[in-house]
């Protein structure tokens, strides 16, 4: 049904599946585009096929990532990290209680605010979670929750693009374009890292899904909630006849302009391509179609929630788990829009963020337990991550204003130990201050999840190797299993 | 926190430390026993858990450059010096760290258990406790920059050899084919067989204009027997305004074009296509490349280039000098809106800009020095350093470009008329005060007797009559020594208020008495040789001697108004009224109120848009702020905006502070204060322009917590001090000799010459001391009194015979264009040097590295006098192209990018990269050839490209030959390479082919057209047209965060670096481009009209024109049949499919891979 989905039973080879995949070609194509060379410099040359699966540097507990992008930066000390002290102080001078206060975005530093939510111990691990999140409490036992996260920028736009290409400016490539780039595709009719956009492009723009100085090929493809999710992927034609003639007419002259000019790869591989671009446009509909989910799925997922939003991020979340399904590698779930701006609650804390869980948190829920349910919560990672945190203390009255100095993250599955608590902020949940975790750390441990080792894991631009990890990078050892 | 300047000081101090501890690591003492103990027991355990991962023999490169791994390691510490102050133990960086201080905090993944910090703290307290042992050797490799340079090709002179030897003596067209043919012999190879012309033609085509020929161009010149015939077109298509679209676009790619900062909300690069616009004519222009440089790095320094219009356009009635258009280059990148940390990001930028200067013309990686010295090439951390200086020697504005010649020559002509109007006044001055001076005496004596006599004068008399019967007693007096009754009057009169006045100027001669010589003290009076000291004094704008005229636009005239300066006022009823500026400054010039903007600029967001300082700017020097306060001494009403760490946006929650903006009703001085406080310890400077149609002066900056005094020149100018025991007739003598230097001293005023056309260099940057002798305060003190009291001198009467400077003026007026053009530019700042910072790191600041050019260049072998930013004021920005000139770097970078367009991959392939980890040229000696010649041809472009068209390597077919097996990546260049074409070029002939493309050059950019899937914030407003109005690419607006989305899928580079070398890469959404997206369908379409519209024609005849308009070529025999066949298949010859049939076709054609590879 899928054409190169994991479950074909496999007595073709690796290689040659990608041989296969590449038609014909690709072996050629293949020996010059080992990305881990020195001599990728080169890997931009037009001929082969960027995508074809790479072997990875050692075993991969997972294969794909879920990233759930929290845009706006949740609080931590009112979702996965409870402190008892804000309700003591609450309502005291931050400076008096904490100490020294760091610059903030808004320069308008309130008194110390407890959690208006309360926070309940699930499972067997006892995660603490907040009421924001009751469902997904509910897999507190999947949970790698990390609570020592920082970031270097107290901006939304430097820390979205440090959060998805590990360099506080505009031009990098994103961390989905380095996992394409570094493992290639196992799906032939799909673009390897694909941005379900619920609504909410994150501050710093496409950029922060751009390929940067890898090839085009790598850029994330943003599939919308429309009726064509994916940019032309409708064929304009009146008829799928109409546009099979016209292919075929192309073929034939293709083909003739070929046997004159002799073998030329580049020209080849853009005929191959337009093979893939064909079946895309049959793939990505029969995608984006959730008819054949069942019932009980459909509303586990929030499909038939009376909240819009809920409905939204679910169908993005199932849409999440059939792209896994079919081998994408890398799929980046953006919020819906109109909870109030984002996670980013400098006023109205309690709205703005009762409606951002309540959009997510059964969708979110429902993802884990299917895909585990379907014996692929193991190979697939899902992280749960916003650009930064919130303070402690009040903006204004009722808000929260950015803080990067701790916050909490959590992963799930790809070989994750789930029920663990990793790290430690603060009495206030202020700054981290046990088992810090960078971002590029982060970066380190999703791609180690994925057989990659972060600092091999190269590409020559301006005079450097470049890395997703640039010269940093730890992997998160204590939350693997 | 003043944390900049503490973070100094605290340099400084460890500088002190290294060299203390240097001395006490050589003599460590014997420890005790029980020390030891401790250390091995309770220290060594943490160090190895702790602080060895990073900081140890064992790291190759130990984080930070620090060991702990031997006591000789803390105490010679890393690059923020030692890690253990022995002296003062408690101060080390090392309990710092270990306590998470504001430097840094270790270890960095958690903070170590109190007991551990115990244990560490009372171990450096002990002196470090360490057992002896053999010292660990160091194993870093030591940067060695001399020898560096010497291993490397790059940095090797250009070399000139002999053309190459060959055997098949008659291929080579031009000398480039000997070396190419050369090496193909050398390994028993032959080149490709000469292409046929309608290829070569579509190559030439692509490669000069990125279009097409069209048919009959093609068969014009297949059938042209002439063997100059290509000569002629190749001639024809560099004069082609379009030359310049194709070979600007390449150039756009280095310099990061856009039209947006990107970030967060997208501000807008106000008037960005102006830069893009200058490129293209400059390349049209042929402009030598080594003044292209120079004017990007300095063009509002240099000798002007004045625009000339276009062969058939009427010449622009404004001289407009495109050089100061090159400086745009500078503020192409990325800005961010609201950074909490405003040092670290304005480091971000520079680094982007030195990124982008350094592989732009020297393809150099300097950048990969920000953090440490450059890991591979002779690049020290310095060499970064210094040249990140040159980038904040300067600042951002929008020039007036089309006018700022036109006001500049106006300002000149009217300050000439100016000067010379009050040179007459001054003159006249003189002249008619003098008879009056030469009676002071008797003037004074006849006061002084009348005064006693009993003369005395109401109150409130205007016209000096005094009190009956002094009129007789005046009379008398004026008779008997011969003077005018009615000035003896008004002498009486000032007599007897100076009587009453200790400050009056006369007040010591009406006190003493006439018979015997002063006392041995009289009243102080500051002695000239004093300074007047204002503490924080950060500009004087009206002192002479502090010359800084840094302004955009004659706003506020040629410069400012020095103490001392006489001004021609308009009293009531148009009297002329006389004063002396006594504190002078930038004063708005009202002659320019009417200044406007031509419709369609675009402005910077916020509140510096809404301001709109261009043309009507003037500026303080850098300075680094210590205090909370900034103030302004001004007059009138003033904007201010302080540009901290170059920051430009201020949008956004934060920053706001940046702006004040104070009106004031009166004629009065003010003190203004501009809180700043949160910006201690930063670099800044002011910008200031008036408000609407008020007056402005602005003469002082001083930064303070407190407001500065008033300037108050104590004392009246006159030199009393020195007349002590003096007569009362030498003192009168004084002071008439007082009133002819002050009246001499109003013709000689203003004292500067005026500013050459661009700001001369400042000096005095961040004086802290008033530069200038109080007698000139006294001076002009007097000087005012002098001319507001000229009724004494018998000038009651005096209108200066001045006519005519009111009618000229309104004649210039008259000459004025007031609306103007905007354009981002750099305007000369003073000279400031960038701090080294430890890793890169904006909160770790060493000493100051002075500007200059790359150090490896000097040791690389050529010799030339070094730049040395000490000798320059201003940012040496010029001098700093003359160095990049004459090094063997540019030459060859910008040849090897020529050579990359036309052939596919640059004779060094990695064309931004010269270094060590780019690659080897393929062809050293052609290389150096090209580099040599493109020199001796004076820097021609346009010479290097024809002649490189020319050659028979360009001429090659691109068909496989046998040769492919020995050459399989063609390295040796046996055949000319497949290309294929950028996005740009793709659109570009889309619109050419189907009959579309509008060839207006130039302006404005044609807004992008957004789709669904180009979302987020600063989204435009709205939508530009599908077919971007048929423009070419060139001209479709560049929004950083809404790029166009066929231009990235087609590789165009996301604008951020310096992309000398585009990725050619094949991806679905390429295919899903030409096959689906309704811009395509929508050419394809109206191609298929154009192809009906040709007239009846046969289907052959039109499958034979398309192929010529596509593809510059002729259809074989199976493709006219296959193509015949899907027409009928689509039902061509019924009416009502006709149409459809021929779109679908010409869709078709679009798609075939031919369509985007040029052969």
């Amino acid at each position: 049904m899928f054409p190169c989905q994991r479950y074909l039973d496999q007595p073709i080879s690796r290689r040659a599946l990608l041989s296969q995949a590449a038609h014909g070609f690709g072996a050629v194509a293949l020996s010059t585009m080992l990305p881990h060379t020195s001599s990728s410099v080169m890997a931009a040359s037009p001929s082969g096929n960027s995508l074809a699966a790479q072997p990875t540097h050692f075993p991969a507990k997972a294969k794909q990532i879920i990233f759930l992008y929290m845009d706006g930066g949740p609080s931590q000390v009112d979702t996965f990290d409870p402190k008892p002290m804000l309700d003591r102080y609450d309502g005291r001078a931050p400076h008096e209680v904490i100490g020294k206060v760091e610059p903030t975005q808004f320069a308008s530093i309130g008194k110390i605010l407890k959690s208006p939510w309360k926070f309940r111990q699930y499972g067997e691990s006892g995660i603490p979670v907040s009421d924001l999140f009751p469902h997904i409490g509910s897999c507190a036992d999947d949970l790698a929750v990390v609570r020592s996260m920082v970031a270097p920028f107290s901006e939304h736009t430097f820390a979205n693009y440090f959060l998805h290409t590990g360099h506080g400016q505009q031009g990098r490539p994103s961390h989905g374009a380095w996992v394409s780039y570094g493992l290639g595709s196992e799906c032939d009719d799909l673009p390897a890292f694909v941005i379900l956009n619920g609504g909410l492009i994150p501050p710093g723009g496409m950029d922060c899904f751009g390929s940067g100085f890898l090839p085009a090929a790598y850029q994330g493809s943003v599939f919308t909630s429309g009726e064509a999710p994916v940019a032309n992927i409708r064929p304009t034609e009146k008829s799928r006849e109409l546009q099979e003639a016209k292919l075929a007419l192309m073929r034939r002259l293709d083909q003739e302009r070929l046997a004159q000019l002799g073998h030329v790869d580049a020209i080849e591989s853009a005929i191959a391509n337009y093979e893939l671009a064909a079946r895309m446009q049959t793939a990505v509909p029969a995608l984006m179609d959730l008819g054949s989910e069942t019932k009980e799925t459909q509303d586990a997922y929030g499909l038939n929630d009376e909240f819009p939003n809920t409905r939204t991020y679910g169908r993005q979340c199932l849409v999440a788990r059939r792209l896994v399904e079919r081998g994408v590698r890398f799929i980046e779930i953006t919020c819906p829009s109109g909870n109030g701006d984002r996670w980013d609650q400098h006023a109205g804390l309690v709205d703005g963020h009762t409606k951002n869980a309540r959009s997510v948190d059964k969708p979110i829920a429902a993802l884990i337990q299917d895909l585990k349910q379907r014996g692929l919560l193991d190979e697939t990672l899902i992280v749960w991550c916003g650009e930064f945190g919130r303070t402690p203390f009040a903006q204004g009255g009722d808000g929260r204003d950015h803080n990067p100095f701790g916050f909490t993250i959590w992963m799930a599955g790809g070989g994750t130990k789930g029920g663990t608590i990793h790290g430690a902020t603060d009495d206030f949940g202020y700054r981290s201050v046990e088992n810090k975790v960078e971002v590029h750390d982060l970066h380190a441990t999703m791609l180690h999840l994925l057989g990659v080792d972060h600092t091999r894991q190269t590409f020559r631009f301006g005079g450097r190797d470049m890395r997703l990890t640039d010269v940093h990078g730890h992997v998160v050892h204590e939350i693997l299993s | 926190m003043d944390r900049f300047r503490r973070l100094s000081l605290l340099w400084i101090v460890a500088f002190v430390m290294l060299l203390a501890s240097i001395s006490a690591a050589n003599e460590a003492p014997p420890f005790e026993e029980n020390s030891l103990e401790f250390f091995e027991k309770q220290v060594r355990p943490i160090l190895v858990a702790r602080c060895f991962e990073c900081h140890s023999v064992d790291k190759k490169t130990p984080k930070g450059g620090l060991r702990l791994d031997s006591r000789e390691g803390l105490l010679k510490g890393g690059d923020t010096g030692p890690a253990v102050d022995l002296e003062q133990p408690a101060d080390s960086l090392l309990v710092s760290s270990i306590n998470y201080g504001d430097i840094y905090q270790m270890p960095p993944k958690s903070k170590l258990p109190p007991e551990e910090i115990a244990i560490l703290t009372k171990w450096v307290e002990m002196g470090l406790p360490w057992p002896k042992s053999a010292a660990v050797a160091g194993t870093v490799k030591p940067f060695d920059l001399v020898a560096r340079a010497g291993e490397h090709w790059c940095w090797q002179p250009v070399k000139v050899t002999d053309l190459p030897a060959v055997k098949q003596a008659d291929w080579p067209a031009a000398a480039a084919d000997r070396f190419i043919l050369a090496a193909l012999e050398s390994r028993g190879l032959h080149p490709a067989p000469a292409v046929d012309k309608r290829t070569l033609l579509r190559r030439v085509y692509f490669d000069l204009v990125g279009l097409p020929p069209t048919p009959e161009e093609v068969e014009r010149f297949a059938q042209d027997p002439d063997p100059h015939a290509l000569e002629a077109i190749v001639d024809r298509l560099l004069n082609s305004i379009h030359f310049g679209e194709r070979w600007g676009r390449h150039w756009l790619d280095l310099t990061r074009y856009a039209e947006t900062r990107g970030h967060e909300f997208e501000p807008v690069i106000p008037n960005a296509w102006q830069f893009r616009d200058y490129v293209i004519r400059a390349l049209n222009a042929d402009v030598p490349f080594d003044r292209f440089l120079t004017e990007q790095l300095a063009g509002d320094l240099i000798e002007p280039r004045w625009r000339v219009a276009p062969p058939g356009a009427a010449p622009s009635a404004l001289p407009i000098n495109e050089a100061l258009l090159g400086t745009g280059f500078w503020f192409l990148g990325e800005e961010v809106h609201s950074p909490v940390d405003i040092r670290k990001d304005e480091t971000d930028r520079i680094d982007n800009r030195v990124d982008v200067l350094s592989k732009t013309f020297l393809g150099l990686t300097v950048g990969c020095a920000r953090c440490h010295d450059h890991k591979f090439d002779a690049i020290s951390q310095r060499d970064y350093y210094a040249l990140a200086g040159f980038a904040l020697s300067g600042s951002y504005r929008q020039v007036r470009i089309d006018t700022f010649e036109q006001h500049r020559q106006i300002a000149v002509q009217l300050d000439e008329k100016r000067r010379n109007a009050r040179q007459i006044v001054a003159q006249e001055l003189t002249d008619r005060a003098k008879r009056v001076l030469d009676l002071l005496e008797l003037y004074f004596q006849a006061a002084r007797q009348g005064l006693a006599e009993g003369i005395s004068f109401p109150d409130a008399a205007q016209d000096n009559e005094p009190i009956a019967p002094g009129a007789a007693i005046l009379q008398r007096l004026a008779d008997e020594h011969r003077l005018d009754a009615k000035l003896l009057a008004r002498w009486c009169r000032e007599w007897n208020l100076a009587k009453s006045d200790p400050a009056h100027p006369l007040h010591l001669l009406t006190a003493m008495d006439p018979a015997a010589p002063a006392a041995g003290t009289t009243p102080a009076s500051t002695s000239p040789e004093a300074k007047e000291v204002i503490p924080g004094l950060v500009a004087d704008f009206g002192d002479p001697d502090f010359v800084s005229p840094m302004q955009d636009g004659v706003s506020f005239g040629l410069r400012p108004v020095a103490r001392g300066d006489l001004s021609l006022g308009v009293g009531p009823a148009g009297t002329s009224l006389l004063s002396v500026a006594k504190i002078g400054g930038w004063e708005r010039d009202f002659f320019w109120k009417s200044l406007k903007l031509a419709g369609g600029m675009e402005l910077d967001n916020g509140t510096l848009g809404a301001w709109q300082f261009s043309g009507r700017m003037v500026r303080s020097p850098e300075f680094t702020l210590n205090k909370r306060h900034v103030w302004y001494l001004v007059r009138g009403s003033v904007r201010a905006y302080a540009s901290v760490n170059s920051h430009l946006i201020v949008v956004g929650p934060l920053h706001g502070a940046v702006f004040r903006e104070v009106r004031h009703n009166d004629d009065q001085w003010h003190w203004v204060p501009h809180d700043l406080s949160l910006y201690g310890g930063h670099r800044m400077h002011i910008e200031f322009a008036p408000v609407d149609e008020a007056p402005c002066t602005i003469a002082m900056v001083v930064q303070s917590d407190d407001q500065p005094k008033f300037p108050d020149p104590s004392g009246n100018g006159l030199p009393w001090t020195a007349l002590a025991g003096q007569s009362i007739k030498e003192r009168t003598v004084a002071f008439a000799g007082a009133i002819r230097t002050a009246a001499d001293s109003l013709r000689k005023t203003p004292l500067q010459a005026a500013p050459p056309q661009n700001a001369a260099p400042p000096q005095n940057a961040q004086a802290d001391v008033l530069p200038t002798v109080p007698s000139r305060w006294q001076q002009a003190q007097f000087a005012h009194w002098f001319v507001t009291h000229s009724s004494l001198f018998g000038l009651a009467d005096f209108q200066p015979s001045v006519t005519g400077l009111a009618e000229t003026e309104s004649d210039f007026a008259k000459q004025v264009q007031w609306e103007s053009t905007l354009a981002p530019a750099m305007l000369e700042g003073n000279g400031v040097n960038e701090f080294l910072l430890i890793r890169g790191n904006s909160n770790t600041p060493k000493e100051p590295v002075a500007r200059r050019f790359l150090a490896a260049v000097e040791s690389g072998g050529q010799p030339q006098g070094v730049f040395q930013s000490e000798t320059v004021a201003g940012s040496g920005r010029q001098e700093l192209a003359r160095e990049m000139l004459r090094s063997p770097l540019v030459s060859r970078v910008a040849v090897n990018r020529i050579w990359h367009h036309l052939f596919g991959r640059g004779i060094v392939p990695t064309v931004d990269n010269l270094g060590v980890l780019g690659r080897a040229p393929s062809h050293p000696e052609l290389l150096d050839y090209l580099a040599t010649q493109f020199v001796q041809n004076g820097w021609s472009t346009k010479a290097m490209i024809r002649s490189l068209i020319l050659s028979s390597t360009y001429q090659m077919s691109s068909h496989s030959t046998e040769a492919d097996t020995v050459d399989p990546d063609n390295a040796l260049w046996h055949r000319m390479p497949i290309k294929r074409l950028e996005g740009e070029a793709i659109r570009d002939s889309l619109l050419a082919v189907s009959g579309r493309l509008d060839r207006t050059p130039f302006g404005l950019s044609v807004p992008i057209h957004l789709t669904e899937f180009m979302q987020g914030r600063g989204r435009p407003g709205g939508s530009g047209p599908l077919d971007g109005n048929g423009r070419r690419s060139i001209y479709i607006s560049v929004r950083r965060n809404f790029l166009s989305p066929m231009m990235l899928a087609f590789d165009t580079p996301s604008p951020f670096s310096t992309v000398g070398r585009r990725t050619v890469s094949n991806v679905p959404a390429q295919a899903l481009i030409l096959m689906n997206d309704p811009f395509v369908i929508e050419q394809a379409n109206r191609w298929a009209e154009q192809v009906a519209a040709d007239g009846p024609q046969t289907v052959e005849q039109r499958l034979d024109r398309m192929y010529l308009t596509a593809f510059a070529r002729h259809p074989t025999p199976a493709e006219i049949s296959a193509a015949m066949l899907f027409l009928q298949a689509q039902g061509v010859s019924q009416p009502d499919q006709q149409r459809a049939a021929w779109n679908n076709l010409c869709h078709v054609m679009f798609n075939l891979k031919e369509f985007v590879f040029v052969e």
